[in-house]
C-alpha cells in the first residue's frame, strides 16, 4: 500500500475498487480525525466526520483530479464539514451535551480517552480552542496542528493570504490570554509524539 | 501602518503547536474504522431504494429549520422588568422615556 501514490489509488477508486478507498483511509485517517477533533473539540463527532469525509471521497471520486494532490481536498472537506457542524450545533443543544458529558464521564470506566478528557490540564487546552471563533479556529488548527503554510491554508479555505494572517493574528491574541496563565502547569504534561 | 508579522514563527507559536499536537494525540482513533467505512459504502451502493431517503432528508430539514430554530430563537435571553435595578442607568432612562413619557 505504501508504494502506491494517491494518484494510483484515486484511479483505482474511480474504477470501482473499494480497497483503494480503504487504503486511502488508512493513509490519511490521522490527518482527517485530528483536524476534525481540533475544530469540533468532540471526539465522537470527529469519528463521525472521519467516516463522512471518506464516504464523500467515494461519492465524489469521479470529480477528483488524480493529477492533483489529495491532501488539500481532504483538508477542505474536513474543515467544511466541521464548520457546518459547529455552526449547526445550537446553544441549547451544546448545553445539554455538556451536561450529559459530565454525567457520562463520571460513570464510564477509565479508558485512554476518558483519561485525556478528565485531565484538568488538557481541559484548559480545549477551553482555549473553544474560546476562538470558528473561522479563526480553522486557521489555527491548520497552522499549528497540521503545520501548513499560510499559502496552503489560503488555498484550502479559499480566502486571501492576508485574511489568513489577520485571523491568525487575532487568534494568537486570544490564545496568549487563554494559555498564558497555565503555561507553567501545561509544560509538565508534554510528552514526545512519534 | 504597522506590518503584522504572524508568519514569523516565534517561541509562542512553537509552544502552541507542540501543546495542540500533544492534546490531539491524546485521543485514540476509532477502532475498525476501515471496516465500518467499507460496510457503509456497500450498504449505500447496494440499496436500490436510496431515493426513499429524500423525504426523510426533507422532514429532517423542516424539523430543524421550522421547529428547532424558532424554539432556539424564542429562548434567547430577555430583559425582565423585575430586574430593572440591575440595568445600567442609560437603559432604565431609555425605558422610562419610551414607556411612560413618550
Amino acid at each position: 500500500m505504501e508504494d502506491k501514490h494517491d494518484r494510483d489509488l484515486i484511479l483505482e477508486l474511480q474504477a470501482g475498487e473499494l480497497n483503494a478507498l480503504g487504503d486511502m483511509y488508512d493513509r490519511h485517517r490521522h490527518l482527517v480525525y485530528r483536524t476534525a477533533l481540533a475544530i469540533t473539540c468532540d471526539p465522537e463527532m470527529a469519528a463521525d466526520l472521519l467516516q463522512e469525509v471518506f464516504l464523500r471521497l467515494h461519492r465524489f471520486a469521479e470529480r477528483i483530479d488524480p493529477a492533483r494532490p489529495l491532501q488539500p481536498w481532504l483538508y477542505r472537506m474536513t474543515v467544511n464539514l466541521s464548520y457546518t457542524w459547529v455552526k449547526r450545533k445550537s446553544r441549547w443543544m451544546r448545553y445539554i451535551n455538556e451536561m450529559a458529558e459530565r454525567v457520562i464521564l463520571e460513570r464510564r470506566p477509565p479508558s485512554p480517552q476518558n483519561i485525556a478528557e478528565r485531565d484538568e490540564s488538557w481541559r484548559w487546552v480545549r477551553q482555549a480552542i473553544l474560546a476562538l471563533p470558528v473561522q479563526q479556529r480553522m486557521v489555527v488548527v491548520l497552522y499549528y496542528i497540521n503545520d501548513l503554510s499560510l499559502k496552503e491554508i489560503s488555498e484550502i479555505l479559499e480566502i486571501p493570504v492576508g485574511t489568513v494572517k489577520s485571523r491568525l493574528h487575532y487568534a494568537r491574541r486570544v490564545l496568549k490570554k487563554q494559555l498564558g496563565a497555565h503555561r507553567e502547569v501545561l509544560r509538565t504534561v508534554f510528552y514526545e509524539t512519534t | 501602518m504597522r506590518q503584522r508579522e504572524v508568519y514569523k514563527h516565534d517561541a509562542f507559536d512553537s509552544y502552541v503547536s507542540r501543546l495542540f499536537k500533544n492534546w490531539a494525540f491524546e485521543f485514540p482513533l476509532p477502532n475498525n474504522g476501515r471496516r465500518l467505512l467499507l460496510d457503509q459504502v456497500k450498504k449505500r451502493t447496494n440499496n436500490p431504494f436510496l431515493w426513499f431517503y429524500l423525504p426523510l432528508a426533507v422532514a429532517r430539514w423542516s424539523f430543524r429549520n421550522l421547529i428547532l430554530e424558532p424554539i432556539d430563537i424564542a429562548f434567547q435571553p430577555v430583559l425582565y422588568f423585575s430586574d430593572v435595578d440591575l440595568y445600567p442607568t442609560y437603559v432604565t432612562d431609555k425605558m422610562l422615556h419610551q414607556s411612560f413619557i413618550g
